[in-house]
């Protein structure tokens, strides 16, 4: 993708002072990214602005929930010339599918990027006694 | 004042695996990914303008940040590595991008003074003014 756009900010006129009051902090879907091997499923979901600490990965029966919370970044006695996005909580369900070892999965967090590894579960292989007479 | 807000005001459910490629193919086109990149937030204040925009999976060597004539441009360039052997059930994340904003500066900046972070794929550009351009208090002498 290559886009290229041009804003203008820093208005010649003066703008009306609007404080930046936030009431409660909004829920965002992040996007994501579900990519299955051979070997397991990964989800890797964009969570800019989020603290390891602050992420929460829950598995409940066959469904997974992803939580980031935020903290709001606002600025004090400033004035907003270009607002294309907002900064929230982040928060996304998603079900899995059978043959899921949850126990196993594993979680990393790198430049906003949260990568979750699921393995798939090993097949159960049941060996079969032959008895000889 | 510009406002936008994008795909990921939707709560909730998605499911996950098992889902058949025709999804796939239709979802190449999800709300997620927006026309353009990256969104921005800009805030003034009494000494500097604040620019800040999310770039996930960015490192600071993927980005340039430069002034001229009172413009500021932000570029970038990333190119995620294709998995082989893989299945996509969802891809709604930007793989490779290459980007490039200009914002137009009408106040002066202090050029010397720029300074830009990149903390958790979000980046953080502070444009001081220049001393000409801040508010100044006049001084009224009683008679």
């Amino acid at each position: 993708m290559n886009s290229t756009t041009k804003d203008t900010c820093s208005p010649t006129e003066t703008q009306v002072e609007r404080p930046q009051v936030r009431t409660e902090v909004p829920t965002y879907r992040p996007n994501v990214d579900i990519v299955e091997s051979a070997h397991d499923f990964t989800i890797i979901a964009d969570v800019p602005g989020a603290r390891p600490d602050a992420i929460d990965v829950t598995v409940e029966g066959k469904v997974l929930s992803l939580k980031a919370a935020i903290a709001a970044r606002s600025r004090p006695n400033s004035r907003a010339h270009i607002s294309e996005y907002g900064v929230g909580n982040y928060e996304r369900t998603f079900r899995l599918g059978e043959g899921v070892d949850v126990d196993n999965l594993a979680a990393t967090l790198k430049d906003g990027v949260l990568t979750l590894r699921i393995p798939k579960a090993e097949p159960e292989r049941r060996k079969i006694a032959v008895k000889t007479n | 004042m510009l406002t936008r807000r994008m795909s990921r005001v939707f709560p909730e459910t998605s499911l996950m695996p098992q889902m058949s490629e025709l999804m796939d193919a239709v979802l190449g086109a999800a709300p997620g990914v927006q026309a353009v990149f990256p969104p921005l937030n800009v805030t003034e204040d009494e000494h500097a303008f604040h620019v800040e925009a999310e770039l996930p999976g960015f490192a600071m060597q993927d980005i340039d940040i430069s002034l001229l004539n009172g413009e500021l441009t932000i570029s970038g360039r990333k190119t995620e590595q294709e998995q082989k052997d893989v299945n996509y059930h969802r891809r709604e994340r930007l793989s490779s991008t290459e980007f490039k904003r200009v914002l137009r500066l009408a106040t002066p900046i202090d050029a010397d003074r720029i300074e830009a972070s990149l903390e958790r794929g979000v980046l953080t550009v502070t444009l001081p003014k220049a001393e000409e351009a801040k508010p100044r208090r006049i001084q009224i002498k009683h008679g």
